[in-house]
């Protein structure tokens, strides 16, 4: 079955109803994803990055318990090695995120962890750690009509533009709760774990969009929301932080590549560390505050 | 203490962007990441090729509204860290 998937077509002999289904064509695909025995998903010169994940330059393995094996090798293959216990959503969950991710870093592009939300004919990048608020600040753009163009993956190119990911949004209860959705309706996106996948409204746009603006979520014991605008070097160390798995980078040799490509993007790009209230999230006011600076920073 | 007339370049392992002018290096080893910014990264421009402090000094000084002395005090203890974090060594 072929599918589009990161912009790129994914031949896969896994079924993948969530993705956008890619019509016959001659083109050879981009990206093949074989269901292998266990065996076939081996890296015997990998290196340890943590307790399920080895990498050597070109190729990472990624041994998830009760999912499966993935071994995803020179942004061109998947293997992977299902967990005959494993249901379908985390085995997409995972092909989804950590395998697709590393494939994307492997195909020399920057992978930010974040969401993006189209604002004209340009893009922003919300990044943060767990719990900041990315999700709940994406949906809440959303229900103003603004169209989630990446959740979670981000993948920016060379020249700056970033590539439209998935139409879903992982969710928290709370969140949720916050919003008004009703959860029950939704599928989860993790058995046992409270999040859940919130159809995105909106096309997915088949090209890539110039991204201008990366605001950087912080949770703070304060009131008010205040807007820092980062500078030179103090640029870097945030976009490194909220790359995706920037752990990975090493064992993949993939530094060099990853702190140029962060340069080639600093020039373009209006990086604003954002410090919301903790408690109390004030959702319209932070989407308020975040339209206006960049209404006033186009 | 760095010897004033005392070569340095920059350590081959050692690669470096710009970053609206100021410099983030890393080692291509694997370890941290350095950010080097202000008068430091015009300095790390300079050692591309093997420099002394006086080298440096004498460009610095052309360059920006600086005395040599105080100059010269402040290039000692940056080659310093520069060499202790392995990103120069003698040439």
């Amino acid at each position: 079955m072929r599918y589009l998937v990161y912009g790129l077509l994914l031949e896969s002999e896994l079924p993948l109803p969530e993705l956008t289904p890619a019509v016959e064509s001659g083109a050879g695909p981009d990206v093949r994803l074989r269901l292998v025995a266990p065996e076939y998903t081996d890296l015997p010169d990998g290196m340890k990055i943590d307790r399920w994940t080895q990498a050597r330059s070109g190729a990472l393995r990624l041994e998830v318990p009760k999912v499966g094996i993935f071994l995803v090798t020179d942004g061109r293959d998947i293997a992977l090695a299902p967990n005959p216990q494993a249901d379908h959503s985390s085995l997409r969950l995972f092909l989804l995120g950590s395998a697709f991710g590393a494939l994307l870093m492997q195909r020399g592009l920057l992978v930010l962890h974040g969401n993006a939300i189209r604002i004209g004919d340009r893009c922003m990048a919300c990044l943060g750690h767990s719990g900041a608020g990315k999700s709940t600040l994406a949906a809440g753009f959303m229900q103003r009509g603004h169209s989630v163009f990446a959740d979670d993956v981000v993948p920016v190119t060379g020249d700056g533009r970033a590539i439209p990911g998935l139409l879903r949004i992982k969710l928290w209860q709370d969140a949720a709760d916050r919003l008004g959705i009703d959860t029950r309706t939704l599928s989860r996106v993790e058995p046992a774990v409270e999040k859940f996948t919130l159809p995105l409204t909106g096309t997915p746009d088949s090209g890539a969009l110039p991204l201008r603006w990366v605001y950087l979520l912080h949770p703070v014991d304060d009131d008010g929301i205040t807007l820092t605008e980062l500078h030179g070097m103090a640029r870097f160390s945030p976009l490194h932080t909220n790359s995706y798995r920037p752990h990975f980078l090493e064992r993949l040799d993939l530094r060099q590549q990853h702190m140029a490509m962060c340069a080639a993007l600093a020039p373009q790009i209006r990086v604003v560390e954002v410090r919301r209230p903790r408690h109390g999230f004030k959702l319209d006011a932070l989407i308020d505050c975040l339209l206006a600076d960049m209404a006033a920073h186009p | 203490m760095i010897a004033p007339d005392q070569k340095f370049t920059r350590s081959p392992a050692i690669v470096s962007v710009d970053m609206e002018g100021d410099t983030i290096a890393m080692s291509i080893e694997g370890g941290n990441y350095y950010g080097i910014g202000g008068v430091g990264a015009r300095s790390w421009d300079l050692l591309e090729t093997p420099r002394s402090l006086n080298d440096l000094t004498a460009v610095l000084c052309q360059e920006f509204e600086v005395k040599e002395a105080q100059c010269a005090s402040d290039l000692g203890p940056f080659l310093e860290r520069l060499l202790e974090n392995g990103l120069i060594h003698p040439a």
